[in-house]
């Protein structure tokens, strides 16, 4: 945690981006990777002004449209003047990798009101556990109440029963904008929500895993599974693995739930590798499980993999944990499903829809990679600049 | 045993010999069927005879699985569990229940390693962190006994409480990075001796700490007297609120020793995560060790064997590499048999006429009167 103090430095200190090349401010860059998300937005085929326009421009100029000069931030300015967004934020639960959610949204809140004079209010709601979505929902209709204009959530709870309480929210005009949800299992027009931003589990997670699994150990070998409590996440992070290694010569030997935390992915992996150590690779399918995974391959005396052998791991996140442990080379890989850039791209879309009545693209996917040791530095610099960006309660 | 006890000690064992064939025959096998659900209805039988088929069946079928490393893992695995399940035991048997027990071993574990990266001494890190513990379980004892609290609504209160503190802390972020080699030893990720890991020992010291305390001290019987029956408890003398209020204390030490150990061994904290449900796998491993959820009743043995019994189900159906969908099931109905097992061998040694006058320490079904404490 050390590593992860809240810096709430002033603004020169936060201008250079670690991570990008120099010269790169953090207006400039904020600017640039906006436009790129309108390109990923208009790549999901969904109408919209942002993804449609934008996308379609970018993708024939190779280079941000959007207007950063004075008088575009005079023109927006005017739009935000009097107006005052009251986001709430609920998360399955409390863990890093929705706190560094939290903090690409307050990178970008700062980043609007220094430029536009945007006003915000936050309210955070974080669940007991991953299970206590009744919670979550009533607080949703308590923000409804209390007249927020604006709720990202990321929830566990039945599609359906979401679905009717955010089609209830937004009638009574409170936005919701999902976040790192699974956009992907359901079709884009049964979605009631201004925006799903996050990325594909399947073609963006699950497969990518399988990918590098595929190319490491040399399209050969057998693997475990150390999976997560049943639901969307963990069925289409499943379905994109077994796309990836369908017709390889990786065959998955073992499967079992460690329920995404640390001691239950250490007790299934354990379990597993006592049963069987003869395995080249455990794809954990969150960050807590890996860290689990690590430690079950650690106490069975087990060699991680080193570049040519040893037992891969791999998981899926994208934390500050996952880099730190890759460069000490206790995990092999993480899938970067990107949450700095999720926490972001929410307040691009909701500026966009709130402030300047724009309608975003359905479906928002950010950029996903495969993370190990040849290139943790760059979303290691990333996620840290965004925990420059205190959390406070709005402006 | 208790009709064979009679027949010898009342001299009718010789004439005995003159009865009928039938009528000795008939009272044979009462006298049998007594005797095992005696024992099946001892504290924590149930748990043992489902270790010992598993060892009997395992051993046959895969005896990797109960080998002395497999049982060192599962052991090893278990201790977190059993540390807390034995203060839940002593909150259940004094007719109270602790839910926040997983928040403060998790509060303990991020406590242990933010301090550590602080750079407090280990020794006074683990005092302080214990002191933490004490804190919770007073606060849980007092809210209780002298607010009128319910003892599910504090706790629960106190588990959301612990768990929002944590957060608000942590910011949700992780304690990373704290763990030495030595913390590595004291958490049981390392070994001391082969097959063999301090928190194991710690684990059988409190165990052992706990069974004496229940059977041979004042407390002990205090804590059973008013478990069973709060309002004879106050007639009789004992006061009953530090009597609750000490039991919450041991369960808010035991939960912080188990977060400092659990800290060692997983070297990170997760706020959210950590620890999480844990408290109801203290309450099944308590249950299934023979505590009854109306107080009076219950064995630290018994805890131990129950937690122990619980990371054999799963590691099982691991080992089988059972569609993990059907473990939850699996690990739900062989809990309810070991139950049904335990409340069978109740009933039928309550209905053998059972009329040995009940020591202490012995398991009695007790109905509970309302408590007022």
């Amino acid at each position: 945690m050390s590593d992860q103090t809240h810096d709430s430095g002033n603004g020169s200190e936060r201008e250079a981006v670690p991570g990008m090349p120099d010269g790169n401010t953090r207006r400039g860059f904020l600017r640039r990777s906006a436009g790129v998300v309108a390109a990923t937005a208009g790549a999901t085929s969904v109408a919209g002004a942002l993804g449609g326009v934008a996308g379609s421009a970018l993708a024939a100029t190779g280079d941000s449209v959007f207007p950063g000069n004075a008088a575009w931030d005079a023109a927006v300015a005017k739009y935000a003047a009097g107006n005052t967004l009251k986001i709430g934020w609920t998360p399955t639960q409390g863990e890093d990798f929705f706190t560094a959610i939290e903090h690409g949204a307050f990178a970008q809140l700062t980043e609007y009101a220094e430029l536009f004079g945007l006003k915000y209010t936050w309210d955070t709601f974080i669940p007991t556990g991953f299970s206590a979505v009744e919670n979550q929902i009533s607080t949703v209709q308590a923000w409804v109440q209390k007249g927020l204009n604006a709720i990202m959530i990321c929830t566990a709870a039945d599609y359906a029963t979401t679905q009717s309480v955010f089609k209830a929210a937004q009638a009574k005009g409170t936005n919701i904008y999902e976040v790192n949800m699974f956009a992907e299992l359901y079709p884009t027009g049964s979605i009631n929500c201004v925006s799903a931003i996050g990325y594909d589990n399947n073609t963006q997670a699950g497969y990518l895993a399988g990918e590098y699994l595929k190319k490491t150990l040399n399209n050969k070998g057998r693997i475990y599974l150390v999976w997560g409590s049943a639901g969307n996440w963990a069925t289409s992070r499943l379905a994109g693995l077994k796309a990836s290694l369908k017709g390889s010569g990786i065959e998955i030997v073992g499967f079992q739930r460690g329920n995404y935390v640390e001691d239950q992915g250490l007790a299934a992996a354990l379990s597993l590798l006592r049963h069987d150590s003869n395995v080249n690779g455990i794809y954990a399918e969150n960050s807590e499980m890996g860290v689990g995974v690590s430690l079950a391959v650690k106490q069975l005396g087990l060699k991680p993999w080193n570049g040519t052998s040893g037992i891969v791991t791999i998981t899926s996140n994208g934390k500050l944990s996952d880099y730190q442990n890759i460069q000490n080379g206790t995990l092999t890989a993480v899938v970067n499903c990107n949450p700095v850039e999720q926490g972001r791209q929410s307040i691009i879309a909701m500026l966009y829809h709130q402030i300047l009545g724009y309608t975003p693209a359905a479906v928002i996917n950010v950029p996903t990679k495969v993370i190990d040791k040849t290139n943790y530095t760059e979303p290691l610099a990333y996620y840290k600049w965004a925990y420059t960006y205190p959390l406070t309660g709005g402006n | 045993m208790i009709v064979a006890k009679k027949k010898t000690t009342s001299g009718h064992a010789s004439s005995a010999a003159n009865d009928s064939g039938g009528a000795q025959e008939h009272r044979a096998s009462t006298s049998t069927v007594l005797n095992v659900s005696s024992h099946v209805a001892r504290p924590g039988a149930a748990p043992a005879l489902f270790i010992v088929l598993v060892c009997i069946v395992m051993g046959v079928a895969s005896p990797g699985f109960t080998s002395l490393n497999g049982w060192y893992f599962m052991v090893n695995e278990s201790v977190f569990i059993i540390l807390i399940a034995v203060g839940m035991t002593v909150v259940l048997i004094v007719g109270g229940i602790d839910l926040s027990v997983g928040s403060g071993m998790a509060v303990a574990a991020a406590l242990s390693g933010q301090l550590l990266l602080d750079g407090v001494p280990m020794a006074l890190v683990f005092v302080i962190v214990l002191l933490v513990g004490v804190a919770v379980g007073l606060v849980n004892g007092l809210l209780i006994t002298y607010v009128g609290i319910p003892d599910f609504i504090a706790t629960l209160a106190m588990l959301t409480a612990l768990r929002g503190v944590l957060l608000i802390w942590t910011q949700g972020n992780p304690v990373l990075g704290y763990v030495t080699h030595a913390y590595g030893v004291i958490g049981g990720s390392t070994k001391i001796a082969p097959y063999l890991t301090v928190p194991m020992l710690l684990t059988l010291a409190v165990a052992i700490a706990g069974s004496v305390l229940l059977r041979y001290t004042v407390l002990g019987r205090h804590i059973h007297a008013v478990g069973g029956d709060g309002d004879a408890a106050v007639l009789m003398g004992v006061r009953a609120k530090r009597v609750k209020i000490a039991c919450y204390v041991i369960s808010g030490v035991l939960a912080a020793l188990s977060g400092i150990l659990l800290a060692g061994y997983l070297s990170q904290v997760s706020p959210g995560t950590t620890a999480s449900g844990y408290e109801l796998m203290a309450v099944a491993a308590a249950v299934l060790g023979g505590a009854s959820l109306s107080g009076g009743r219950g064995s630290v043995f018994g805890a131990c064997l129950g937690a122990i019994a619980l990371t054999v189900i799963t590691n099982l159906l691991s080992w089988w590499n059972v569609n993990p969908n059907w473990s939850d099931v699996l690990v739900g109905v062989l809990i309810l048999l070991a139950a049904l097992l335990q409340r069978a061998g109740v009933i039928v040694a309550t209905r053998g006429g059972q009329t040995k006058r009940p020591r202490l320490a012995d398991p009695q079904p007790v109905t509970r009167a309302p408590q007022s404490v």
